[in-house]
C-alpha cells in the first residue's frame, strides 16, 4: 500500500512560471545559482568562502507532489535530516517551512541572499522533525503541503571544494 | 507481493482493499459500526489480525518516507484505541513493507520516530489529533 506516486520536487525560477524538478532520487546541489544541478564537481557556481562573516547558497525550495490520482487523505507532513552535520568544518544548513514560493536571489559565484528565519537543519530529526502544514484529500496530480526551504551556510573556516551529501527526508501518513 | 487490508464485519461479510476486478475500496468505506477485525495481508499470507472490540476504534495508516537519495520506504501503522473513563488508550503496530518486520508501541508519542500522533478524520469516529488524552 505504498504511496509510490509521491515525489519531492525542487522549485526554481520566477514565481508563477517555476521549473519543478523531481529530485526524489537524485542529488541536488546547494550552489549560488537558481537552477537544479546534480554536478558533483565545482562548476563556478559554488559558494565563495568568505574572508569574514558568512556566505550562503541560494535557498532551495522543496515541495511534495502527488503524480497520479487516488482516493484518501495525505497528511501529517514532516521533514528531517539524520541529525548529524557531515558537510565539513565551517559549513552548515538552515531550514524552515513557508506557505508560498519565492525565487532565490543573490550574487552568482559568491553568495545567495540570506534566508530570513529558519533553524539549523540538523536539529530536525526523525524524532523531532520540522512540521509542514498541509494535507490533501483524494489527490489528483497536485502539490501536497507547504514548502521546505533550505540554505547552506559557509563560514571563514570552510575548506574549498565539494562537500559530502546529506539525506533530507519527508515523512507523511496517508489513509490506505 | 503487495500488502492489503481486509475488514471483517460482525455479520459475516467482508470488505477488501482490492476487489477481484482490480478496483479498490477506500479506507473511508470501512463500516466502523460493524467492524469486528482488520486483517493485513501480504499477497496470500495473513500478516496480522487486529480485533476491534466494543467501543474500540480502528487505527490504520500508511507511513511513507521519501528522500533525495531515492529511498521510498513504506510502513503500515495498524492498531486500535479506546477511551476509558475519559482517558485514551492505544495499541499500535508498525509493519515495514520492505521486510515484514514489526514494531509494537503502546501509544502515540510525539517524541518517537515511528509512533507519532496522526491526524484523524470524522468518519473514523475519533476526529481529533491523536496522542492527546
Amino acid at each position: 500500500m505504498a504511496l509510490a506516486n509521491l515525489k519531492i520536487r525542487r522549485w526554481t525560477g520566477t514565481a508563477g512560471s517555476e521549473t519543478k524538478t523531481d529530485i526524489t532520487s537524485i542529488n541536488t546541489r546547494h550552489t549560488t545559482k537558481d537552477t537544479h544541478s546534480t554536478n558533483t564537481t565545482a562548476t563556478g557556481d559554488g559558494i565563495l568562502v568568505p574572508s569574514a562573516g558568512t556566505n550562503y547558497s541560494y535557498k532551495h525550495s522543496y515541495r511534495l507532489y502527488y503524480d497520479g490520482s487516488d482516493t484518501g487523505q495525505i497528511s501529517d507532513i514532516e521533514w528531517y535530516t539524520d541529525g548529524s552535520n557531515g558537510l565539513g568544518t565551517g559549513i552548515g544548513m538552515n531550514a524552515k517551512t513557508v506557505a508560498s514560493y519565492s525565487q532565490a536571489t543573490g550574487t552568482e559565484g559568491e553568495s545567495g541572499d540570506e534566508m530570513t528565519g529558519g533553524a539549523d537543519a540538523f536539529s530536525y530529526t526523525s524524532a523531532s522533525p520540522l512540521s509542514v502544514t498541509g494535507s490533501v484529500t483524494d489527490p489528483n496530480t497536485e502539490d501536497v503541503g507547504n514548502f521546505v526551504e533550505t540554505q547552506a551556510t559557509v563560514g571563514t573556516t570552510a575548506s574549498a571544494g565539494v562537500t559530502s551529501t546529506e539525506t533530507l527526508t519527508f515523512r507523511v501518513t496517508h489513509t490506505i | 507481493m503487495s500488502y492489503a487490508w481486509k475488514a471483517v464485519y460482525n455479520d459475516g461479510t467482508e470488505l477488501n482493499k482490492y476487489n477481484p476486478d482490480g478496483t479498490k475500496n477506500a479506507y473511508r468505506d470501512i463500516d466502523r459500526e460493524k467492524l469486528q477485525s482488520i486483517e493485513i495481508w501480504n499477497g496470500d499470507a495473513l500478516i496480522m489480525r487486529t480485533h476491534i472490540g466494543d467501543n474500540q476504534r480502528l487505527i490504520l495508516r500508511g507511513v511513507e518516507l521519501i528522500n533525495n537519495k531515492g529511498a521510498h520506504n513504506s510502513f503500515i501503522l495498524v492498531g486500535k484505541q479506546e477511551t476509558i473513563n475519559g482517558k485514551n488508550y492505544q495499541g499500535l503496530c508498525l509493519i515495514n513493507e520492505s521486510d515484514g518486520s514489526m514494531e509494537f508501541g503502546g501509544k502515540f508519542d510525539k517524541n518517537h520516530p515511528w509512533f507519532r500522533p496522526i491526524t484523524t478524520f470524522e468518519y473514523e469516529g475519533w476526529h481529533e489529533k491523536s496522542g492527546t488524552e
